[in-house]
């Protein structure tokens, strides 16, 4: 069958993007399909009510994979990189601050003042994020397929499995609670609280639950590159560079279905409008959950893969609330947390779970300058709260993510835009409204088959934040479907000339 | 330094655990001697009659995980070791008939078929999984663990064979098995069920003994423990021992002593005595002293390490990890002597549901609201119990007539935020007998005496460290080559002919023996 495209990539966020970027620069001719206005996705501007910019969902947690940056050349389209990693302030509890930067002896004055001992902890807490961060690092932002036998040699280089007692140390600390883990170092709650939030973000799970511990350490250890301008900046270097390329961006053009053979290869996407565009090879920039549940038919998917698929877990709990100010409030920037402390932290998880407003939340918190605005991520927020989010609940619920930020605020608040889960659900097309697609659970970072290594049929690749490579590490997964997808081409390339010669 | 009496090996502690060590020594022809602190045998598997008439079992109420091959080596049926099965795990309902999961799939099909016919369908499938699970766990259970970054031969075969029994699982059962050591139970069992009565038992038998919640992560290869179980060669079934659990610690103690081993009771060892970084002998509290080649604990390794070594003996990386061991008791046992057999109201007839395990669990919520509130440092108001009539299956427990309730109760933290567990302990007992009375009305006017143990008393009378009855959480960094901490996972310790055999080490938790057995093979240098 002849089609204008080569592929065509469902998905207009940052993996969507990287997908297209990295196949047209092999000249394969790309289509994007974006069902929203714009592409970005969560890394997209949004707008308050004034009509000023507001700043996107998606913060820039420091985890852009330097070399992926490179590779994609975005420098030429306007972004730089930050090798310093911004202060981070952290609002304690009863009063004052406390500035974590990457200095660690800067950061120890700065604990110092509220707690010795806890400062003296922060140096080994520092030393150890180093010590298991090259680990990490292979393992999870590593570009290659990594499957069955293929794999071993990564994973024993990522484990360095001659570096025993670094290993050992995180067997035995991944597994942990972020509260036992943090327990080990500090004393400060309010402190131990706001370190603890990477935790939360990632995965279903209080302060008590286990596994909180890895998610910390993934993101400590692999936070270090910032970018100029946050994730919006990135969303628009990768599409002037979509662009450039040559891709066809089809912005308020959605997807309905993925098209496929009897024998499951994959001929191409079915629109909402019920036209057809045929092409050879998907890639799926969206979340899991939309991939099998709505744009596959089941007939075409093994039992026991469906039995998972209908199992993936993404239960959100965090909300977005964007605030216009009349100026940039100075104490909270470039960035800052919030936390009341671990164990009231816990009673605002129990508290969401029975779909009640809690009282206090863990608020991460990114300043933007033109306009001011504050990107304010709130744990832990119901998906669907009793009673429904009446425009009462929604107010009641930016008052109390307000509140404990209003004295470090410079003036009043001039409009503020607010999405619960169950908005990010339907806005975002995130079944369950989880930021990272599906859970980063351990059980379902472990689920390869689900997340686009070994695609459920032929010619199709998953990227985004539900894949392995995803979550927090963005655009990686873009970059791992790419390749793959261009590999199988030359290898059928290849295949197709030797059947020709013999 | 002169001792009083020279041993090959000495055993401190007489509970399962110590009692197969010291009889698989004793059978290899070590002089074996084990020093018991109570004057009753059997640690926290011990029978003791509470009430004139009435054995009760203390602690420890049932027996699944018994290691077979143990039963065999020692020969333990001829020295008394008797288990009978239980048939049925009934869950009273307020409303209905409840659910009773019988050993007959069929009969349970048609119970569950009830409440879901979804999930009637699905049971069978799910008990084959788990059974197959099952078959990897055994691999895992019935030998040391193998330690990561070692060479050796031995080692690299060890993980050889845990990399053959994964890869027989075959690809679908392989994801299963990955949710599986990493799930929560109620997350796990939704994979399945949906019909939250069913998931509401089954989902409780992923925390017992542990401080998790069913939807804390970490709780679902616990649910294994349930198809792991072998009795008589039938798999996946628990039962009572004859005469309470304490006959299965008179087994192995009669079997030591056959073999040669000497058991002293109240003798309450006071002091490991270390010289040169070897272990010598032991003193007693009452100033007797004995030396021995090897000394073996069956105490848990902060009572051992910190309690009968000492820091200064120790290396400080170690003191700081013993520190860190969590223990975090979170159960307490009730046990009540009655004067006839309770009633349930939404089943009244004395049947076959009473023989086996009553789980009050009425769905996953009510489980996640106990855990809920014992997280913060209160006993649950609306406990989880997990309840057994033994005298209904083995008569010669209690008089003619009269019966024996005994309940585990989660959740009940060791560390209370508001009073102590003296004051408490009444107020918990009653909470107990309240749930209970909820859906047997007749049973206040039944009891005839009340014991309540609570996780300090259990620290008091069993020298269960915070009340944990395994000695020591069952967290997947406590866990395999991690147990108890890492580096110390093959009994030994870093004190030369110091060992532990207790529940403390690999695999830990529950009536297994495997710990004594493994421990005991590791001090004769047999291949484990």
């Amino acid at each position: 069958m002849s089609s204008p495209w080569d592929t065509i990539v469902i998905g207009g966020g940052l993996s969507g993007l990287s997908a297209a970027v990295t196949l047209a620069r092999a000249d394969q001719r790309t289509l994007l399909l974006e069902q929203r206005a714009a592409t970005g996705g969560l890394a997209a501007p949004g707008r308050f009510d004034t009509g000023a910019v507001a700043p996107p969902v998606r913060q820039d947690n420091g985890m852009l994979p330097l070399g992926l940056l490179r590779h994609l050349r975005l420098a030429k389209h306007g972004l730089t990189a930050k090798h310093a990693v911004p202060a981070l302030h952290v609002l304690l509890q009863e009063g004052g601050c406390i500035t974590v930067r990457s200095n660690a002896s800067q950061t120890e004055a700065s604990i110092a003042r509220h707690h010795a001992a806890d400062a003296k902890n922060y140096r080994r807490y520092a030393g150890l994020a180093q010590k298991v961060a090259p680990a990490l690092a292979r393992l999870l932002q590593h570009p290659g397929p990594a499957n069955g036998i293929r794999a071993l040699p990564l994973i024993l280089k990522g484990l360095r499995w001659w570096k025993m007692p670094a290993m050992h140390e995180l067997l035995r600390l991944a597994p942990m609670s972020a509260q036992d883990f943090l327990d080990q170092w500090f004393v400060t709650d309010s402190l131990k609280a706001a370190l603890a939030i990477p935790a939360f973000q990632a995965a279903w799970g209080g302060p008590f639950y286990p596994f909180g511990a890895l998610h910390i350490l993934i993101q400590e250890a692999l936070s270090s590159h910032f970018v100029t301008g946050g994730m919006a900046a990135v969303a628009t270097s990768l599409e002037r560079a979509a662009v450039h390329h040559g891709v066809t961006i089809q912005t308020g053009n959605r997807a309905e279905r993925i098209l496929l053979a009897s024998d499951g290869t994959v001929r191409g996407v079915q629109l909402a409008d019920g036209a057809t565009i045929a092409a050879p090879s998907v890639i799926a920039a969206c979340s899991p959950r939309v991939v099998y549940q709505q744009l596959i038919e089941h007939r075409h998917l093994d039992q026991g893969f469906l039995w998972q698929a209908r199992h993936l877990k993404s239960r959100g709990t965090t909300a977005h609330l964007a605030l216009l100010l009349n100026s940039v409030p100075e104490a909270l920037a470039p960035r800052a947390r919030c936390a009341p402390g671990i164990e009231a932290l816990e009673q605002s998880f129990d508290k969401m779970k029975q779909g009640e407003i809690p009282e206090a939340f863990a608020l991460e918190i990114e300043v933007h300058a033109d306009p001011p605005a504050l990107s304010v991520l709130a744990h832990f927020v119901p998906h669907t709260v009793q009673g429904g989010w009446t425009s009462e609940a929604r107010r009641e619920l930016a008052h109390r993510i307000l509140a404990p930020l209003k004295p470090h605020l410079p003036g009043p608040v001039l409009s503020s835009r607010l999405l619960t889960p169950e908005d990010l659900e339907l806005d975002y097309q995130l079944p369950g409204g989880h930021l990272y697609h599906v859970e980063r659970s351990p059980d379902q970072m472990l689920a390869q088959p689900l997340h686009g290594w070994k695609p459920p049929a032929k010619g199709l690749y998953l990227a985004s934040s539900g894949t392995t490579h995803g979550g927090g590490s963005v655009c990686t997964s873009g970059l791992v479907a790419a390749r793959a997808l261009l590999r199988a081409k030359k290898q059928s390339r290849l295949e197709m000339r030797r059947t020709r010669r013999f | 330094m002169s001792f009083g009496h020279r041993y090959d090996v000495i055993v401190i502690g007489a509970g399962h655990n110590g009692l197969i060590c010291a009889a698989y020594l004793a059978k290899a022809g070590r002089r074996v001697l084990v020093l018991e602190r109570r004057h009753v045998l059997g640690g926290a598997a011990v029978s003791e009659e509470l009430y004139p008439g009435f054995t009760f079992s203390v602690a420890s109420y049932v027996v699944s995980l018994f290691r077979p091959h143990i039963i065999r080596d020692l020969d333990l049926a001829r020295h008394g070791y008797h288990v009978i099965p239980m048939d049925c795990a009934f869950q009273p309902l307020p409303q209905g008939r409840g659910l009773a999961r019988w050993s007959d799939p069929d009969r349970t099909r048609r119970e569950v078929a009830h409440f879901s016919r979804h999930d009637a369908e699905v049971y069978p499938e799910f008990s084959l999984a788990m059974t197959r699970m099952g078959l990897l766990a055994k691999a895992v259970i019935d030998r040391a663990p193998p330690v990561l970054g070692s060479l050796r031969p031995s080692n690299v075969r060890a993980w050889a064979r845990l990399g053959r029994a994964y890869r027989h699982l075959g690809p679908h059962l392989q994801h299963v098995a990955q949710k599986l050591f990493t799930m929560s139970a109620a997350d796990f069992l939704d994979l399945w069920f949906e019909s939250p009565i069913l998931k509401g038992p089954l989902a409780a038998s992923g925390i017992i003994g542990t401080f998790k919640g069913v939807r804390t992560p970490g709780t679902a290869y616990v649910l294994l423990h349930h198809y792991m179980g072998e009795i008589d060669g039938a798999f996946r079934s628990w039962g009572f021992s004859r005469g309470g659990t304490g006959g299965v610690s008179m087994a192995c103690a009669r079997a030591a002593c056959a073999y040669g081993a000497e058991i002293r009771t109240e003798a309450s060892v006071s002091k490991v005595l270390v010289q040169g970084g070897r272990a010598r002998g032991v003193v007693l509290d009452n100033g007797d002293d004995f030396e021995a080649e090897v000394i073996v604990s069956n105490l848990d390794p902060r009572r051992t390490l910190e309690g009968l070594v000492g820091a200064p003996h120790l290396p400080s990386r170690l003191t700081e990890q013993l520190r860190r061991y969590k223990y975090d008791g979170s159960s307490g046992k009730v046990n009540l002597a009655l004067d006839g057999v309770p009633t349930f109201a939404c089943r009244p007839s004395v049947g076959d549901h009473m023989r086996g395990d009553i789980v009050i669990a009425p769905d996953v919520d009510y489980l996640e609201r106990a855990y809920d509130e014992a997280k913060y440092g209160t006993w649950s108001s609306r406990p989880f119990i997990n309840a057994v009539i033994p005298s209904l299956t083995d008569p010669s427990v209690a008089p003619p007539g009269k019966h024996i309730l005994s309940c585990f109760v989660q959740y009940a933290p060791y560390h209370l935020n508001q009073g102590t567990w003296q004051e408490e302990r009444d107020r918990f007992g009653d909470a107990v007998v309240d749930t209970l009375a909820s859906y047997m009305p007749d049973l206040k006017d039944r009891i005839l005496f009340r014991q309540v143990l609570t996780p300090w008393d259990m620290e008091q009378q069993f020298g269960l460290t915070e009340g944990n009855i395994f000695h020591g959480e069952l967290s997947l960094e406590q866990l395999f080559f991690q147990r108890p901490v890492p580096g110390m996972a093959h009994y030994r310790t870093p004190i030369a002919s110091l060992f532990l055999c207790g529940s403390g080490t690999h695999p830990g938790g529950g009536i297994m023996g495997a710990s004594g057995e493994l421990a005991a093979k590791t001090i004769l240098g047999h291949p484990t």
